[in-house]
Parts: C-alpha cells; structure tokens; sequence
C-alpha cells in the first residue's frame, strides 16, 4: 500500500513541478523591460561593497571585510538573485534587438550571460561551502570574486542610467 | 469503427498537420531532428495502418517490434538536440566535446534505467514482448528525467528557453507524465483487459500533445518588445566591462599559480 502512495506522491510532485517551471519560463519571455528592472532586490543594499559603490568599479577591501560588508549568505544571495535578472536582461535583448538596427555583438551578450552565471555559481559554491564549513577562507574568496564582478555591473548600470535615463536613477540606487 | 483505428487515423492527421506546420516555420534549421521524428512517426503510423489492414497480425507484430527502437532511437536524438539547444547560451563556455559528454551521459542515464524498468515488468509476457515493454519504459522514464535535469539545470543557472524549445518540451513532458502514469498502473493492476484501455488513454495523451502542438506551431512567435538603443548601450557597456574584469581575475589567477610553480 505504502509503495502505490509514494509512487502517486512522486508523479503529483512532477506534475506540480513542471507546471510550475513551466508557467516560470513563460513569464519570463513574456517580461518588459521595467518588469525586469522592478525585480532587481531592493531589501539588501550592496552599497557597503565598497566606499564607491555605484559610482566607481573594484573593491578595495580584503576578503574578511567584503564578507562582513556582505552580511554573510543573505547578501550572497541577494546577488544570486539579481545575476538572474541581469541573464533575464540577456534574453530580452537577444530576443528583441531589432534584425536591420545595428545588432548587438553576440560576444556581449555571450560574456554577460557568461559573467552572470559566474557570479552565480561563486554564490552556489560559497553557500554550499557555508553550509558545510561556516565561514572559511574558501567561502570568503569565492564571495569576494563574485562581489567584485556585480560592484563592477552596478557600477557601469549607474554610469548610463545617469547619461540616458536620470529618472530613473535613484530607484535604481535604492535597489542596489 | 473500433476505438483504436480511430485514435490512430486522428494521430496520424495530427502528425500531418504537425509536419506541415514544422516545414512553414522552417524547424529543420533549428531543431532538425525533432523534423526527422515527426517525419518518421507520420510514416510509421501509416505504415501501421496499411499493415494491420492489408497483412497478417503476425507481420504486424514483428514490424511493430522493429519500428519500436527506430522510435526510441529519434526520441534520444531529439532528447539530446533539446538539451544541447537549451545550453547553446553556454557553449562558448563550455569545454570542447560538450556534445560527445552530454550524448554519452543521457545514453548512460538510460542504461541505468533499462534495468530499473524491468522491475515493473507483468508477468507471463513473450520474450519479445517482455523486450518491448521494457524499451518503451526505458524511453518513457528516460524522457521524465532529462525534463526534470534540464529544468532544473536551466533554473538553477537562470537559463531562458526559447518558445518553440519550450512548446516541444511542453508536449513531450506532458506525453511522458501520462506514459509513466499508465507505467504506474500497469505495474499494479491484476486484471489483464486493463492493459488495452491503458494502453489506449496513452496513446490519447499523445493525441493531446499533437493537439497542443498544432495549436503551439500555428501561431506565430511573440512579436518583438521594444528595446531602444538606451537599453542597448547599457548591455554593451554591462558586458565589455564585465569581460575586462574577468580578464583581470584570469590573469591574478595565472600569475598567483605561476607563483606557486616557482
């Protein structure tokens, strides 16, 4: 009897699962452009990274000091979270670059999605190690690399809102 | 006319239309080998149809017994051609002979399997039905599983799906799900004239994949956003940037193991 229910259990959870990821996608090439911006987390501020967040690119602090400023895995996560929208950012502009309009060179679009994913798996792998280890000095370094390549996306963001769209600039700082 | 003839003439007008369909919005470019599945399946399920009316129910068996792994065989190659299309972001970051790694790990996913499908196999089977019921189950799981890794592949690494991608994998993990239902079922069951009815509400799962494929490829691909040169500027700027600061951890990297070497 206990076989037959958990069988049943694994297919509705598939079922639901699928249908889930399925909706997800959908969503996801369905998005505008503002939605994408709305999504970028705005509970956990990056603006400790660096005395220059936002305006100027690299970390000038040590590994120790970038993991406290981070506020440990919460703040690692909120990255992970925003590398999605940055991907999303991607997609969206692969999918609607006009073809006649000077099209954006794949080589950016395959080094954004590329830098994105790494800030990602840095993330993965330093909360995986968090969760086994605590705080190590691997879990450190990897966060340090994926904080430095997300204070140089912000920084660059910042740099062109601030020459095209103003407006919209400080909901973006907020954001960050 | 009995239930059967009927679903299969509806499928093989449904596989019909699909081709059609493939063929008006030049599938083969992209997905070349979902075609050739399409293709193959209109002409075998005629074949089938010819055969059990013309022929004996013996040749019937033993073609149906060989178009079966020329089945399973299309349905691995379009397994693999969706999952390499789904990486195609990726590729340039993936190491040389992807391809080879990904094709050998869903073929070794589905030698792992084939053992596994034997267990729910009814007794009092032939040899060569025994053989078919573990094929088709082998396929069946097979295709569940790589659906279940490449979407949680794709959401952990936050990869899009195209459309289309998405459309065939739509149908597909639909057909697998009411497959493994009726392989759940038949595994249970003691009275043996379920298994027609069974076989028959699989077979009517695929018939309403082919419906929402019909429907998915008729209309055409969402019409493009807008996506001004503002928008632009800021992915250019975000992604030569951003290669500039993966060059320069790159190079700390090589000059720290250079350091360690001396």
């Amino acid at each position: 009897m206990l076989l037959p229910l958990l069988q049943i259990a694994i297919v509705s959870a598939l079922v639901i699962y699928f249908g889930k990821w399925r909706r997800n996608m959908r969503r996801r090439n369905s998005q505008s452009w503002d939605t994408l911006l709305c999504q970028l987390r705005s509970d956990w501020s990056a603006r400790e990274l660096s005395e220059q967040f936002l305006w100027k690119e690299g970390l000038a602090a040590t590994t120790d000091d970038i993991w406290q400023r981070l506020d440990g895995p919460r703040g690692l996560w909120a990255m992970y979270q925003n590398a999605r929208v940055l991907l999303e950012m991607a997609d969206y502009a692969n999918r609607n670059a006009t073809p006649g309009s000077a099209p954006i060179d794949p080589m950016v679009l395959e080094t954004l999605r590329s830098d994105a994913m790494q800030i990602r798996l840095c993330v993965l792998m330093a909360l995986g190690q968090y969760a086994l280890s605590q705080a190590t000095e691997g879990v450190k370094v990897n966060a340090f690399r994926a904080a430095n390549i997300y204070s140089g996306m912000a920084a660059r963001m910042t740099t062109l809102l601030q020459d095209h769209a103003a407006v919209i600039l400080p909901d973006f700082v907020a954001a960050m | 006319m009995s239930a059967d003839n009927a679903v299969l003439i509806a499928s093989i007008v449904g596989e019909a239309v699909v081709c059609g369909l493939v063929v008006r919005r030049k599938m083969w470019r992209t997905l070349p080998f979902f075609c050739v599945f399409f293709v193959w399946a209109l002409v075998s399920d005629l074949a089938s149809f010819i055969i059990q009316w013309k022929m004996s129910a013996f040749f019937f068996g033993r073609y149906y017994f060989a178009q079966a792994f020329v089945d399973a065989f299309l349905q691995f190659t379009v397994l693999v051609e969706l999952a390499w299309s789904v990486l195609q972001p990726l590729r340039k970051s993936l190491p040389r002979g992807a391809l080879v790694i990904l094709i050998a790990l869903i073929a070794l996913c589905g030698l792992a399997i084939w053992p596994l499908a034997g267990m729910s196999m009814p007794p009092d089977l032939t040899w060569r039905s025994a053989v078919l019921f573990q094929l088709q189950e082998t396929v069946g799981i097979l295709r569940v599983a790589c659906f279940l890794l490449m979407a949680s592949f794709s959401q952990v690494l936050s990869i899009g799906w195209r459309d289309r991608e998405l459309q065939i994998a739509t149908g597909l993990g639909f057909y697998s799900i009411v497959s493994l239902l009726v392989t759940l079922i038949h595994s249970h069951q003691t009275w043996s004239a379920q298994y027609h009815w069974l076989d028959l509400a699989s077979s009517i799962g695929y018939l309403g994949s082919l419906t929402y494929w019909v429907f998915a490829f008729a209309s055409k691909e969402q019409k493009r956003k807008e996506f001004s040169p503002q928008m632009q500027q800021l992915l250019l700027l975000m992604g030569g940037g951003a290669r500039a600061d993966r060059i320069a951890l790159s190079d700390i990297s090589s000059e720290r193991s250079k350091k360690r070497n001396r």
